[in-house]
């Protein structure tokens, strides 16, 4: 008898708990239907509608060639449709600007590096899939990327996986992840499994 | 018509046929300009060597494209478009817009060499310090923004041996890439190179290449694209557009405008066609007999001929206008043949003086001149008459043709002080540079294409081959050597700001003493590892992370040393081998290496600065400097002969004529008029070219003539018919050369201005002077 009741009462146990998952699951096609999970257009949308972005970034870079993970600190400025910067301030300096299609250059003290992002092919594929998705162009981000989008209620994740050849020898998947308009971190993974993660916060914003 | 008529005929027929079916069967224009030059011994043996090369080398064969008129996608797209059809094309070499970077081939091959071709290896560059330094940066540029790009070699060269030597190749700057093809500054036209292929450096297979390209641009007509072609082979299709297109329009209208003026002064089509026949049979003539003397006709030759044979359509209008209906045209002929046979015994010495030239090209010009000079003068003398109908036809007014010269008489006074007052003014406010030396006078091609060419080089960075070191020895290695020597010097010039930057073969392959060197300084293994360790310590690489570095020194101390030949068929076709073959060539005694200067902004102290360096067996060439002093040696042996000619003419007239005051009166207005052309030629801003001192030989030939049959003792009638020929000469000349002036070849404008003002200037002078001495012809007026 006893036994019987135990039995009962895991079953019951068991029941719920399936009766529980159903009606999540249940919930979840609910919203599914109701369309209260945001699309890539959506989010795209909303991000061409941000005039000016800056953010603080922490990212941590795991390397075949590192024995321990190494994390920097900074500041990421963006303004669309290609104004991009990218200032290093610990554990070194550096900073990174693009502006009309010209690299501004500086490590440390030294003076300013001016490069044409078109002498570097590579590079330019890369930074425009930061500046394509922070800038909203769905289609520029086509254009070089094969896009695939994960959306729940406002939280989001956009993969892009290189189209052309040269550029899958450098770059496995670049990953943006966000909620709403904001992109919370940025997990690139790089061909040799090298893997970089920034994550952003404290954004400040000028919407229209 | 008399039996020795028609032999006479049948001989000029005879002659002619041959020499169009001499003329079909041999003659070749030749555009080499070697024929210009002076003979063997007398020029730099490194010269000629390198206006072959620019001529016939590589540099020859390069073309460069531009494409313009459309947004900058569209011009990428178009550029793309044309790098695929050009990688295609049979003739072309080499083809590159900028997408193309190193192959991966010979990337691998460099980079397994680096230890031995790069020329940061030093002393220090495997010890700790180095080490140490090398690989903070290299843990920087790992998380830096542009990691990716020299990532994958941070493992097997931190030290970044690769980095530098390519750095050193591509020393000179790159041009700017857009949509990942090269475009200009401004980026409103996007540019790719090509070298053709040895094959198709012909004028006409060029052309044809070039025409390709144009038709390719057509069939994809949604573009709206245009297509520019520029470089050596352009040049050379696009002088001979520009010839063919000029020669073919100022032929037609100058050909025109003489047929109208000797219709409307003899009323007779027959008379017309007849003009012709002296001047035609002449420049057959003397095509065939130069080139039969010097197995060849050069270009510049053949258009300065045809300008000095300007001369022979005055006597069958001398002839013409002194028939008479009462004389046939045998009598009529040996009234004027001794003045005629004076001007052409003179101009003919005159012009023969050319002979004694040092340059073949002048020489070849003296026999074609001489030639055709007496050919036209023989054909008005025995041809024509014979086939010219004889009845008088012209019969407008006489009163209507002395019209002008009763005007000029009436004006003698002004007139002649005007002319007194030009070359004054000439000194005071003319072009003070009164020679141009500029080689390019040679060139017919126009202005713009020169424009386009300047800029797309500046943009691609291709030097314009005309400033180099030439360093001569006898074996690869040696060269090499000697290049290395000399490149250390070349970076304390550059230091000094002598050039902006230079490209030798040493930046791509080391001699093997250097190569040698570098194998001696890799580490020994245990000194390597423990160096690498100790510089490891306290960052965060693994302390297997440059493993592969290891492994490479090592494998590098046994690697066997390039020389050309290994490197060159190690290497893979592309941009790399091209340079290399462009920069170090085998020759039948030795080897030779080319270094390119960039930026020469100070040529003279360049040269100084060589001359002090003193390296045995390297030559500055300074192709531009060296082509213009050539230039000036022509014209001073133009000046110098025609002086000599000029003698000889004053000699002639003066045993011909038998009167020193004669001699005068022919010969005072024609070096007044010389005068009186250099000066308007001055004040008009021009300087003078090749061109304008040959044209004034044909003046000085054309002016003598005018003052010959001024001065002839004649009758009434006689004299009224030299009057009526020298105008309808004088007319036609002028208006056929004046239109000649609008010319935008820079050639056929100077001979059109020279000879139209000349002329002009030698009948007025002619008329004002000589005229009111000549008792007939002044009565007449």
């Amino acid at each position: 008898m006893t036994i019987g009741m135990s039995m009962i009462r895991l079953i019951s146990v068991r029941l719920a708990v399936l009766i529980l998952c159903l009606c999540f699951q249940v919930n979840i096609v609910s919203a599914n239907i109701d369309g209260e999970v945001i699309t890539l257009q959506t989010v795209m949308q909303l991000l061409a509608k941000k005039q000016y972005t800056q953010v603080k970034f922490i990212e941590h870079k795991s390397s075949a060639l590192l024995a321990e993970v190494i994390q920097i600190e900074g500041v990421l400025n963006f303004k669309p449709p290609a104004y991009l910067l990218k200032r290093v301030l610990k554990p070194y300096h550096e900073t990174f600007e693009l502006k009309q299609g010209i690299i501004y250059y500086v490590k440390g003290n030294e003076s300013v590096r001016k490069l044409d992002i078109e002498q570097y092919p590579v590079l330019n594929s890369f930074v425009s899939a930061y500046t394509a998705l922070l800038g909203g162009q769905l289609e520029q981000l086509k254009r070089d990327y094969r896009v695939v989008f994960d959306g729940r209620k406002y939280a989001w994740r956009i993969q892009l996986f290189p189209r052309a050849t040269t550029m899958q020898g450098y770059i496995s998947e670049i990953r943006f992840n966000g909620v709403g308009d904001t992109v919370v971190s940025i997990v690139l993974i790089e061909a040799d499994g090298d893997t970089t993660t920034t994550r952003l916060s404290s954004e400040q914003e000028v919407r229209d | 018509m008399k039996v020795n008529n028609k032999i006479l005929l049948l001989a000029w027929f005879a002659i002619i046929t041959a020499s169009v079916f001499y003329i079909i069967d041999n003659v070749r224009i030749q555009s080499d300009m070697s024929v210009f030059f002076p003979e063997d011994g007398q020029m730099d043996k490194s010269f000629v060597h390198a206006m072959q090369q620019s001529q016939k080398g590589m540099a020859a064969r390069l073309l460069m494209v531009s494409l313009s008129g459309a947004t900058s996608t569209k011009l990428a797209e178009s550029n793309k478009g044309l790098l695929g059809y050009l990688e295609k094309h049979p003739d072309v070499f080499f083809a590159n817009n900028g997408q193309q970077a190193l192959s991966a081939d010979n990337r691998e091959l460099l980079f397994k060499y680096r230890f031995l071709l790069s020329p940061a290896m030093d002393e220090q560059t495997f010890s700790q310090a180095e080490l140490k330094l090398a690989f903070t940066q290299r843990l920087r540029e790992l998380t830096s923004m542009t990691s990716m790009l020299d990532k994958r070699t941070i493992s097997r060269d931190p030290v970044m041996l690769v980095r530098t030597y390519l750095k050193g190749l591509t020393g000179v700057n790159q041009p700017r890439r857009l949509h990942g093809v090269w475009f200009t500054e401004d980026a409103q036209q996007s540019v790719l190179l090509l070298y053709l292929k040895e094959s198709v450096q012909s004028n006409e297979k060029t052309g044809a290449f070039i025409e390709s390209l144009q038709d390719w641009i057509k069939s994809r007509q949604s573009d709206n694209v245009i297509l520019t072609v520029s470089g050596p082979g352009m040049f050379a299709y696009e002088a001979r557009k520009a010839i063919e297109r000029e020669t073919q329009l100022f032929s037609v209208v100058g050909s025109l405008i003489i047929m109208l003026v000797i219709y409307l002064a003899y009323r007779s089509v027959s008379r017309v066609f007849l003009a012709a026949l002296p001047l035609i049979t002449g420049l057959l003539l003397a095509v065939s007999v130069t080139h039969f003397f010097f197995s060849g006709l050069h270009g510049i030759t053949l258009a300065f001929g045809v300008i000095l044979l300007g001369i022979g359509i005055d006597y069958p209008i001398h002839f013409f206008s002194h028939l008479r209906q009462k004389k046939d045209g045998w009598t009529s002929v040996k009234g004027i043949w001794p003045t005629i046979l004076i001007g052409v015994i003179s101009s003919g010495l005159g012009f023969s003086v050319m002979l004694l030239s040092r340059f073949e090209g002048l020489q070849q010009l003296g026999v074609f001149s001489v030639t055709g000079l007496i050919v036209a003068a023989v054909v008005t003398r025995w041809v024509l008459p014979g086939i010219v109908l004889q009845n008088r036809l012209y019969t407008s007014s006489t009163q209507g043709y002395f019209l002008p010269y009763r005007i000029l008489l009436i004006m003698r006074l002004p007139l002649i002080l005007f002319a007194l007052f030009i070359p004054v003014a000439a000194l005071i406010y003319g072009n003070s540079n009164v020679l141009d030396r500029d080689m390019r006078q040679l060139s017919p091609v126009p202005d713009d294409v020169f424009v386009q060419d300047k800029l797309l080089r500046q943009q691609l960075h291709v030097p314009d081959a005309t400033r180099f070191l030439i360093i001569e020895a006898d074996t690869s290695e040696a060269v090499l050597r000697k290049t290395e020597k000399l490149s250390r010097d070349l970076d304390e010039a550059h230091r000094q700001g002598l050039f902006s930057a230079y490209q030798s073969v040493t930046q791509m392959l080391p001699s093997k003493q250097t190569q040698l060197r570098r194998q001696a300084l890799l580490p020994v293994l245990p000194v390597l590892k423990e160096n690498i360790g100790n510089a490891l310590k306290g960052m965060p690489f693994k302390q297997t992370a440059f493993n592969g570095f290891i492994a490479d020194v090592e494998t590098s101390k046994t690697l066997p040393l390039l020389t050309m030949e290994t490197l060159t068929s190690q290497m893979s076709s592309g941009l790399l081998s091209l340079k290399l073959g462009m920069m170090m060539q085998q020759k039948q005694n030795g080897w030779v290496s080319y270094i390119q200067l960039y930026g020469v902004d100070q040529p003279d102290s360049l040269r100084q600065w060589m001359v002090s360096k003193q390296h045995e067996q390297v030559s500055l060439i300074d192709i531009t400097g060296t082509a213009n002093n050539l230039m000036g040696h022509y014209q001073r042996d133009v000046i110098e002969k025609s002086l000599y000619g000029f003698l000889l003419i004053t000699v002639i007239l003066i045993l011909t004529l038998k009167s020193f005051v004669r001699v005068i009166k022919v010969l005072l207005p024609v070096i007044f008029a010389i005068i009186l052309t250099i000066s308007i030629l001055l004040l008009g801003g021009e300087a003078l070219t090749l061109f304008h001192l040959v044209s004034l030989l044909l003046v000085l030939g054309i002016g003598m003539d005018y003052g010959l049959f001024m001065t002839r003792d004649e009758n009434n009638e006689a004299a009224h018919d030299t009057l009526h020929s020298l105008l309808v000469c004088v007319v036609s000349t002028t208006m056929v050369f004046s239109i000649i002036a609008f010319s935008d070849i820079l050639v056929i404008h100077a001979i059109g201005v020279t000879v139209a003002i000349g002329v002009l200037c030698s009948f007025i002078l002619s008329v004002l002077v000589v005229l009111p001495q000549n008792r007939n012809h002044n009565k007449l007026l």
